[in-house]
């Protein structure tokens, strides 16, 4: 934007919504979307060339139709990766048992599984060098939530949290992000920031 | 200008180091910081794991003395679980592993607390992810510098010396 050194506020904000304008906080948001049982939630514009760090929050994710399986898919100039991921994360409950889940050749990054029940879930998750084509693109994963029946009430021994990882065995430049449902579909509030600087 | 995270500094890993000095970021401005390594590659054709964080105190002294503690949780994805514990080390592992960059490397988020506070201990917890020739880790850590004195940087080591950086970035944020 051409300009006499001086800005008009209407010009600093239009440099905000393009994040051209620095702001003093390195955490940019790039994107928030509420969905309403969705089976693939995309990011098509996640600004890979600015950012080397990306930071994903998912909130109050509501799944309350049965067993599927929730993973993170990459997207390469547009087009959906469905093979060649790689994961492990290790859950526990508030009683104390733990499981481990894994793969080394995966369709999706894995982030849970309903099991037999529901579930009401948060996650934040980091994700690395996704716009770099000569290093793998990887993420780590923060998980907390509570399993609820069929009428939506809280489960009471229910609760888990779970950490871990993925990464795209592949080495190339990622230009999207999928939170993908195996089933039935999710509804959630995802947010996606950018850490400028990184 | 205020803000919540806010940049303070980046470095990134030129020509080939063994070591990585991060000098005078912490400050009396902030009690926490977050520190942002990516992309860390190395020299050779092997499945290698660095040795991680150790402290630079206000003389600008690098303390290489046993006087790091850890714990990490490491999630390989073949399935292969572990603890990695440990007491009186020369630094903190943080989880990383790595190799040369046509076979992995290696990405990561570490807070850093109180370190410019020189009558407290200064605390670490971390997350890594990495790839290598053997194995695809995941890992969840937490360490501690037993040292009660004002810390103001950081160095990344590695401590065979085949093994250099050949490629990284560190990006340190206070956090408000």
């Amino acid at each position: 934007m051409a300009n006499s050194g001086i800005f008009s506020v209407n010009e600093v904000v239009d440099l905000i919504n393009h994040r051209q304008f620095p702001s003093g906080d390195s955490l940019e948001l790039i994107q928030t979307q509420n969905v309403t049982e969705v089976m693939n939630t995309t990011f098509s514009e996640i600004a890979e060339d600015t950012y080397n760090l990306h930071f994903m929050t998912i909130s109050n994710l509501q799944s309350r139709r049965g067993s599927q399986n929730l993973g993170i898919r990459f997207l390469e100039s547009g087009i959906l990766r469905t093979s060649s991921y790689v994961y492990s994360s290790r859950g526990v409950s508030l009683t104390d048992v733990a499981a481990t889940s894994n793969s080394d050749n995966a369709t999706y990054i894995y982030l849970d599984n309903t099991g037999s029940e529901s579930w009401i879930n948060n996650f934040y998750i980091y994700f690395y060098n996704l716009g770099d084509s000569r290093l793998n693109s990887h993420c780590t994963i923060h998980k907390t939530g509570h399993r609820i029946n069929t009428s939506g009430a809280y489960n009471a021994s229910g609760t888990y949290m779970r950490v871990g990882g993925g990464l795209l065995t592949a080495r190339s430049k990622v230009d999207g992000i999928v939170i993908h449902n195996s089933a039935f579909g999710d509804s959630a509030t995802y947010s996606l920031y950018g850490v400028r600087g990184s | 200008m205020a803000g919540n995270l806010e940049f303070i500094h980046q470095e990134q890993v030129q020509g080939t180091a063994l070591t990585i000095n991060i000098e005078n970021v912490f400050s009396d401005k902030y009690d926490i910081y977050k520190v942002v390594y990516s992309g860390f590659v190395q020299s050779t054709n092997v499945s290698n794991g660095i040795e991680g964080f150790r402290f630079i105190n206000a003389s600008n002294s690098v303390n290489t003395g046993n006087n790091y503690a850890y714990a990490v949780r490491n999630m390989l994805s073949s399935g292969t679980i572990s603890i990695s514990p440990s007491t009186a080390q020369s630094y903190i592992w943080i989880g990383m592993i790595t190799d040369r960059v046509e076979d992995g490397s290696t990405s990561g988020v570490a807070y850093i607390y109180n370190p410019y506070n020189s009558s407290t201990y200064t605390f670490v917890n971390s997350q890594a992810s990495g790839k290598n020739s053997s194995e695809k880790r995941f890992s969840k850590g937490m360490g501690v510098y037993q040292v009660a004195e004002r810390v103001t940087g950081f160095q990344i080591v590695e401590t065979n010396s085949s093994r250099s950086f050949t490629h990284g970035t560190i990006t340190v944020y206070g956090v408000k």
